[in-house]
């Protein structure tokens, strides 16, 4: 288990904008063209995730159970974080919080 | 006038951005697209109107539902496929060119895709070359095989070898991400 997880940091930290923000918005159930549009709606259209992309992460994230195929509606997946998404998500923000913290007091100072 | 034009265009596996671009523009002089066949090596288009559209080329070997799915919910057309696994998707535009990927991660997996169909094919071809390594006679056939032969594996060699220089050159590029 433990050893697990090392292998999921090390695949995937530091995480892609990609796989952040798809992580992110499955915090809530959403399928894939909700996970687009979504993405586009609170980064103010700087980032239009392609449906190559957002098909391809999704494949890779759920094989490796971050995150898990809850239901289907109109033949559509709507995913879900899982834990060991959340976990992995956690991180990545502690890391992120990290630089943006450093960079604030080297640039202060 | 003439209003109808059957084109070849002759592309490779690892860099479809080529055809993508050359449909496109294409479509900007009023080319509109509306047949694609022989391997999408042979596209048939109508004079009309000039219009923006993108088009992507995709391989996806192994795909579920989903596929079709979110590409259709995206409103991009899907304008031909085949059995191997190749796709060209379209979609107009107005300002801001779309994409099917937009992380160069998502282009460097296509390409092992497409490393990975390729593999097979060859450890069959090595396994064959070997064989007529083995049994090398005077005999016509068996030597005009082997050459033959020869001739595929060295193909193969050179595509392996494309393939790889543009996953080099996308994972240089991925330092920005």
């Amino acid at each position: 288990m433990e050893r697990k997880m090392e292998l999921l940091k090390k695949k995937y930290l530091p995480m892609t904008e990609t796989a952040y923000y798809i992580l992110l918005c499955l915090t809530k159930s959403r399928h894939g063209y909700g996970i687009m549009q979504h993405v586009e709606e609170i980064t103010n259209s700087r980032i239009k995730l392609g449906p190559g992309t957002i098909y391809g992460t999704l494949s890779k994230l759920e094989k490796d159970a971050l995150i898990i195929h809850e239901a289907e509606e109109d033949r559509k997946k709507i995913y879900r974080l899982s834990e060991k998404g959340r976990t992995v998500l956690e991180l990545e923000m502690e890391r992120l919080l990290e630089l943006l913290n450093n960079g604030k007091e080297e640039m202060e100072g | 006038m003439n209003t109808l034009k059957k084109s070849w265009y002759l592309w490779w596996g690892w860099n479809p951005e080529k055809v993508e671009n050359w449909l496109e523009l294409m479509e900007s002089k009023g080319w509109n697209l509306y047949q694609v066949d022989m391997l999408a090596n042979r596209f048939k288009f109508k004079k009309d109107k000039r219009r923006t559209v993108r088009y992507c080329v995709d391989f996806q070997p192994n795909i579920d539902a989903q596929y079709i799915t979110i590409f259709a919910d995206d409103t991009w057309e899907l304008i031909w496929s085949n059995e191997i696994g190749w796709y060209i998707w379209k979609k107009e535009y107005e300002k801001e060119r779309p994409s099917i990927y937009t992380d160069y991660n998502s282009l460097i997996e296509r390409n092992n895709r497409l490393i990975g169909m390729l593999k097979p094919m060859f450890s069959f071809l090595i396994f064959i070359f070997l064989f007529l390594v083995f049994f090398r006679s005077n005999h016509v056939f068996i030597n005009q095989l082997f050459w033959i032969y020869s001739v595929l594996i060295t193909t193969y060699i050179v595509i392996f070898f494309q393939i790889k220089r543009s996953n080099k050159k996308l994972k240089k590029n991925r330092i920005k991400e």
